[in-house]
């Protein structure tokens, strides 16, 4: 049930001319997984040649994704929400739709372009021109002297005192900051090395006539103008964009689609007259292939079942290493598929072993509700969750909003029938522990209304023996043992999934000497360990019972540590600590739920008494308010992290890392995936 | 007497746990985030090699959390 759908090798042989039509026909069945060829794998064969009309669609593909670029689209815009039709698209984009629409682009976007030149022209003009409107001259006066010539740039200090020994004309912006020197057209050099003591640093003059100031202000009005134009250029963009958006995405997918499909070949064997296809197909479906792909191609091609692919990695080793690793086409239900995506972010399972998914599914909602386990908390996940499943369409959101759910319910029914406790205040004080929990719910709502109770039938404990709720802080022991038992059913099953793995892979012998030795290692463990504590901490005396226990543990221990031995050498023997942290690591699902509990029940102590005694009057009432909600978020926050992190966290170290290997191959069946176009007819693409 | 000594005993057990955590996963944590930079995908796999060292904070908390049941 675990394991990746069995998988069978095709081969599809069928003469050149038929290639495109039984390229079409793979993606339109979308079962094939192809098997890349390279060059010189046999003699006689090479790689094939993209069909011809790849060349034309890759051209308008890069056309498209410029025009895109140009028109700002951003990748969330890329979604349409009515697809268009693909075929009406094919035929726009055969009568030069897009060359069309790049003409008309481009002649905009080139006006743009000139005007922001323009405008970059102007700005630079001004940036020059402004210094110099501290000076008293006009720009003709800077230029057109036989015998003297001008200096112009900042200066840090007056520069009369350094030029004295020149002879010059000086002229001082009212600022102290801009100078312009006249000096004889010798001396400049001169002239330039004296100024340097006041950090001059010389300014270009541009040409022309007049004041700078007016020219300054002329070219402001310019400006203004091509502001104007621009924003004019900016809207026809936007109009094109709005007008042209559905044609422009359906068309990038269409072409993509045709793209793709013309360059199938690449990864094909062709022979002079002849094409050759390796593929794998899903064993189940391999018949209804074959037979779609003949009628398909109305019999011109030759569809062969070369094998179906074994779990013995023996078996995998003897063929050709294309075609070693078959691709792993995970099997789940609805539910285990969401949480496939958590397994692939380790790593995709290998064709030989089990697949996780679905187990994980249900135990990590279980230990993410052990660790909540408070009404309050999980309302808030079970509808955060449903919220997130409702508006999301990627996958990450949607695993996460799943978890959200099924961990929310789980919380809810620890919540209610366990612990019976909502925001960290228990529903009914059945235990007083003073100084810690306070006043419980029941007290608080018969404060509002008089003589309020909850119904007997929901919280005596006679009836429902669970309901009262269990304490957190003063059953801390049975929660503790009841950690520890639950890592070691789980690691139990981790040994177990890992033991049938090597069993299927390899043969039963090696799954003792691996698995079965450490599952023995383990149970030997918790025997002694379980005798260990009754006689250190529960101070009894070793007979009876006892004795038997520890010395059948000792036993098994022992030979599950000999089994581990020869199998895997000192290695086994050096992760025996490592079995007994892996069953301490679950006591987190106790000690993480203790922690939010005893945050959240700090808040509330600090809060419930000026909500509800009155302390403080109004302010003391909204300031009770705000920390009961301020403390209450950071308590849910902090359960997201710890309780979904460390959820996972068991599941990725401590119990994937006794059976799970990974680094199957994804299985990527050729298919057409559109969501901007669609088929009206039923047809390739 | 005794109280007293225990909750210096619990508060210490806690106290030095997350110190050495939170040395550990600063390493991780910053390797974690120049991995993500060349490759968007990792941050999976980054915040759980991130929060692994954490199991040593919670040892320290079920030490404190025992010994709190000693007072």
């Amino acid at each position: 049930m675990l394991l990746p759908e069995s998988m069978s090798r095709v081969l599809i042989v069928g003469s050149k001319s038929h290639m495109e039509d039984t390229v079409k026909a793979l993606y339109d069945i979308g079962k094939a997984h192809l098997i890349d060829y390279s060059e010189g794998d046999d003699p006689g064969f090479g790689i094939g040649k993209s069909f011809p009309n790849a060349a034309v669609a890759s051209e308008r593909l890069v056309k498209l994704r410029a025009m895109e670029k140009e028109l700002g689209l951003k990748e969330k815009d890329k979604q349409l929400e009515n697809p268009v039709s693909a075929k009406e698209i094919r035929e726009l984009i055969e009568s030069n739709g897009i060359e069309q629409l790049e003409k008309e682009l481009f002649s905009i976007v080139d006006s743009r372009n000139e005007i922001a030149q323009q405008m970059t022209e102007r700005e630079s003009l001004i940036a020059e021109l402004r210094p110099l409107t501290e000076l008293p001259l006009s720009l003709e006066d800077y230029r057109g002297y036989e015998s003297i010539t001008a200096i112009v740039g900042k200066v840090r200090d007056d520069p009369s005192e350094c030029l004295k020994d020149i002879e010059h004309e000086l002229f001082l912006s009212p600022s102290g900051k801009v100078a312009a020197i006249f000096v004889p057209k010798g001396k400049k050099e001169e002239a330039m090395s004296a100024l340097s003591a006041v950090g001059f640093s010389e300014m270009s003059v541009p040409e022309g006539k007049g004041s700078p100031g007016e020219i300054i202000a002329e070219l402001e009005k310019e400006l203004e103008e091509l502001r104007e134009q621009k924003e004019r250029v900016d809207a026809q963009l936007g109009s094109l964009k709005d007008k042209h958006l559905s044609f422009i995405l359906a068309s990038e997918e269409e072409l993509a689609i045709e793209t793709e499909l013309a360059s199938t070949p690449l990864r094909v064997a062709t022979s002079d007259h002849s094409f050759v296809m390796d593929a794998w197909v899903p064993t189940i479906e391999v018949e209804s292939f074959k037979e779609q792909l003949t009628r398909e191609t109305a019999d011109s091609v030759h569809v062969d079942v070369l094998e179906t692919r074994g779990r013995s990695v023996h078996e995998s080793e003897e063929t050709e290493s294309k075609f070693k690793d078959p691709p792993s086409k995970l099997k789940n239900g609805r539910i285990g598929k969401i949480y496939e995506y958590f397994v692939t972010l380790i790593n995709t399972p290998r064709y030989q072993e089990s697949d996780p998914s679905t187990l994980i599914a249900f135990t990590w909602p279980l230990f993410f509700g052990l660790m909540v386990a408070d009404v309050g908390y999980a309302f808030a996940f079970i509808i955060i969750g449903a919220i997130v499943l409702k508006k999301t369409k990627s996958t990450t959101w949607k695993a996460l909003g799943t978890q959200s759910i099924f961990g929310g319910i789980w919380a809810l029914i620890f919540g209610l029938f366990m612990f019976g406790e909502m925001f960290g205040m228990h529903f009914v004080s059945y235990h007083e522990v003073s100084g810690l929990a306070s006043t419980d719910w029941e007290t608080i709502i018969a404060h509002i209304i008089p003589g309020f109770t909850f119904p007997a039938w929901l919280m005596d404990p006679s009836q429902m023996s669970l309901s009262i709720g269990i304490n957190k802080f003063e059953e801390v022991n049975t929660l503790l043992k009841l950690s520890v038992y639950i890592g070691i059913v789980h690691l139990f099953f981790g040994f177990l999934i890992g033991f049938f793995n090597v069993k299927r892979q390899h043969s039963t012998k090696e799954a003792i000497y691996e698995k079965a030795s450490f599952i023995m290692m383990l149970v030997g463990i918790v025997m002694v360990s379980y005798v260990l504590t009754e006689l250190l901490l529960a101070g009894k005396a070793l007979e009876g019972d006892l004795t038997y226990l520890i010395g059948g543990g000792a036993g098994v221990l022992a030979v599950g540590a000999v089994l581990g031995f020869r199998g895997e050498g000192l290695n086994a023997i050096l992760e025996l600590p490592g079995i007994f942290g892996n069953i301490l690591s679950y006591t987190r699902l106790t000690a993480i739920a203790l922690s939010k509990a005893g945050v959240a029940m700090a808040f509330n102590y600090m809060s419930i008494f000026l909500l509800y005694v009155g302390v403080g009057g109004v302010i003391g009432f909204i300031s009770g308010l705000l920390i009961f909600m301020v403390g209450h978020l950071l308590v849910f926050l902090l359960a997201v992290l710890s309780a979904g992190l460390h959820g996972i966290r068991l599941h990725y170290v401590e119990w994937m890392g006794k059976f799970f290997a990974g680094g199957g191959k994804d299985y990527k069946p050729l298919a057409v995936n559109r969501l901007n176009t669609k088929n009206a007819e039923k047809e390739v693409y | 007497m005794d109280t007293g000594l225990i909750a210096i005993a619990a508060g210490l057990a806690v106290g030095l746990t997350g110190l050495a955590s939170g040395w550990a996963e600063k390493d991780i944590g910053s390797a974690a985030v120049g991995a993500m930079i060349e490759d968007d995908s990792l941050f999976g796999k980054g915040l759980i090699l991130t929060v692994l060292p954490e199991t040593i904070v919670i040892f320290g908390l079920v030490l404190g959390i025992m010994l709190m049941g000693q007072m």
